[in-house]
């Protein structure tokens, strides 16, 4: 069984960093695909624009989602990701620092299947990620693929 | 108009009272009319009543002679005497009635002629009978002299009766005419003085009592929201009009009034309303503020911590302590923007106030410093049942600020100790939090409570310096008092008061 990725949407190229180390603190050796907006998550997944040549069963195991992004928002392309029968099933965690109640109300509303804030404390990063990564990779089943 | 009912009405008393003072004056000389046709009525009454008793005791003493003679009875001279003394007072008071009507007169003057001439006669016949010279004396009387005498005092008698009769009859018309003319005199007089009295009154209805109604009727209807109806109709008096003009100008005053008052509402609404988008503003700022800036401190810390774990054998001693000391200071800006967020939403929000118990949440916050720092051991003393009615969520602001300081600064004192209680003092409740910690120089004082003071160095104590500010705002919010007392080496306590 290959390993699956673990599809990183993250605008600030320093907090997509510090989630990559604080993954591997955890001993997670999945393939970390970082995007740096929500247009290029989408290309990903859907495999187009800059991601044409991907194999489209090729899903990552999860999709580490945040809000506050440029272009188009966090929940809009979790409300693509929910559209399309392909990606319907793919579990989507926000991972964002947003505290505002209504962004957390409208990311369940949209589907998704976890909330997380990030902490402002590297340690308490590095142990949010371990926890993420246990449940998210180890834990937790996927549906089967279609 | 220009219609003063007071004027009028001193007019209207004048004429009032002129009428009555000549109906006065005319009903007296009315009566005075009457009462003197009365009396000639009741004096020609007298005239004939008089000059009938005159012929009566003519009659009554010529029978008495007559009987004396014819009888020789002296029972007889009875009558005679008595007939002949009423016959001369009748004849006299005949005399007296008489004194103005000189025709009368003439004919009495002929009476009385006759009547002595008669008396002379009878007497003449009595004396020749009292001597006993009866026959001589009725000879006399057959002579017949003195039945003719009577025959003429009865016919005068009965001119002058005639006459008075006649008098008598033309004084009863004058009198009745006299009674006719007081009567309608007084009806006359009466009538025109309720007529008088329903002109006055018109005159004050149409000119007061309706306006004055009409009046009221409008100010009944008046709402306070416009101004009274202008209209003000043509009749009415000065005073009247003065009154309606006074009620129309107090409705503009307040109409006018209501305006500005509107006015200066509408401009609080807008104010308030300037303000309400201002706070939002401002805590969209806040929070959009703090938000962006944690994150490169995120960055800052994170890439600190991953230096120090990861290349930690490239690093010596040195540029370890400088990197975490770098660390230190990213945290130490993360836990200043939450303060300085906390400290800024105080001010904008409003106080929820509930009863609860001050006790129980000092016991609560106490609980919790004491499972963020076990190895501390603290003796904590809190007095029981201190209910207060507040924001318990503010108050917690408040509480976790000074315990968090009492339990800081009693950080490197043996035996600590912390007391939160209360003192009643006149009808306030001062609340105290006290240590036996580091304290504080008094000198400085008053510079506790502001923002970013800080009386220690952060490498004695921690803390950003804007704890205190934070608990000083909560309580002036509350409309209470803070204030704080400490000797350097033995301890502080913290007062506060949450109402005023």
């Amino acid at each position: 069984m290959t390993r699956k990725a673990i599809l990183l949407v993250e605008d600030n190229p320093d907090d997509a960093l510090l989630t990559e180390h604080a993954l591997r603190e955890s001993n997670i050796c999945n393939e970390v695909v970082h995007v740096g907006d929500g247009i290029e998550a989408l290309d990903y997944l859907f495999c187009r624009g800059r991601h044409a040549g991907r194999d489209p069963a090729d899903l990552p195991a999860v999709v580490l989602l945040d809000i506050n992004m440029p272009k188009i928002s966090g929940l809009d392309v979790l409300r693509e990701i929910r559209a399309n029968p392909r990606t319907h099933r793919l579990p989507v965690v926000v991972l964002t620092t947003s505290k505002e109640e209504q962004d957390l109300v409208s990311s369940y509303d949209l589907g998704a299947n976890s909330y997380v804030r990030k902490p402002v404390d590297f340690d308490q990063f590095t142990e949010a990620a371990k926890s993420l990564g246990m449940y998210w990779l180890l834990l937790n089943e996927l549906a089967p693929a279609k | 108009m220009h219609f003063r009912l007071s004027t009028f009405s001193r007019y209207f008393i004048v004429i009032l009272g002129i009428t009555v003072i000549g109906n006065l004056v005319v009903n007296r000389y009315a009566t005075v009319t009457v009462e003197a046709r009365a009396r000639w009525v009741e004096h020609s009454h007298q005239v004939i009543l008089t000059s009938q008793a005159l012929l009566t005791h003519l009659t009554e003493a010529e029978s008495g002679q007559r009987g004396y003679l014819v009888t020789g009875n002296p029972s007889f001279m009875a009558p005679y005497n008595d007939g002949y003394g009423l016959a001369r007072r009748a004849w006299e008071d005949l005399l007296g009635l008489m004194h103005d009507n000189a025709t009368q007169q003439s004919r009495l003057a002929e009476v009385q002629r006759r009547m002595s001439e008669k008396f002379s006669e009878m007497a003449q016949t009595i004396s020749l009978a009292d001597a006993g010279k009866r026959e001589e004396a009725l000879s006399i009387v057959r002579r017949g002299s003195g039945r003719l005498l009577m025959e003429e005092i009865r016919s005068q008698l009965a001119l002058i009766l005639a006459e008075e009769k006649q008098l008598l009859e033309y004084r009863q018309n004058a009198y009745q005419d006299a009674r006719e003319s007081a009567r309608l005199w007084f009806t006359g007089a009466n009538l025109g003085m309720v007529l008088l009295m329903l002109v006055f009154f018109k005159a004050l209805k149409i000119s007061a009592l309706q306006p004055i109604l009409d009046l009221a009727s409008r100010i009944r209807c008046y709402d306070m929201a416009g101004r009274l109806d202008q209209k003000i109709p043509e009749r009415l008096c000065v005073e009247v009009r003065l009154l309606m003009e006074a009620f129309v100008q107090l409705s503009m005053n307040l109409e006018s009034k209501q305006q500005s008052l509107q006015r200066a509402l509408e401009q609080a609404a807008l104010s308030n309303r300037a303000l309400e988008i201002s706070n939002r503003e401002l805590e969209s700022f806040s929070y959009s503020v703090s938000h962006d800036l944690r994150a490169p401190l995120r960055s800052i810390d994170g890439f600190g911590n991953i230096l120090l774990k990861r290349q930690a054998d490239r690093l010596d001693e040195e540029g370890q302590d400088l990197l975490r000391r770098m660390r230190a200071a990213a945290q130490r800006m993360g836990q200043l923007i939450d303060d300085m967020l906390v400290l800024s939403r105080i001010s904008r929000s409003e106080l929820s106030l509930e009863f609860f118990s001050l006790s129980e949440l000092a016991a609560d916050v106490v609980s919790h410093l004491r499972e963020s720092f076990p190895d501390r051991d603290v003796t904590v003393v809190i007095e029981p049942g201190l209910c207060v009615k507040a924001d318990p969520r503010l108050v917690r602001i408040v509480l976790d600020n000074l315990l968090g300081n009492a339990w800081k600064f009693t950080g490197r004192t043996s035996d600590a100790r912390v007391e939160f209680g209360c003192v009643s003092r006149f009808d306030t409740d001062e609340y105290f939090i006290r240590d036996n910690g580091a304290g504080f120089d008094m000198a400085y004082a008053d510079k506790l409570f502001g923002a970013f003071q800080r009386l220690h160095s952060t490498s004695e104590f921690p803390g950003t310096g804007i704890g205190l500010a934070t608990v000083a705002r909560v309580i002036h919010k509350h409309g209470g008092q803070v204030r704080a007392e400490g000797k350097v080496g033995e301890g502080a306590s913290f007062w506060f008061t949450l109402h005023d």
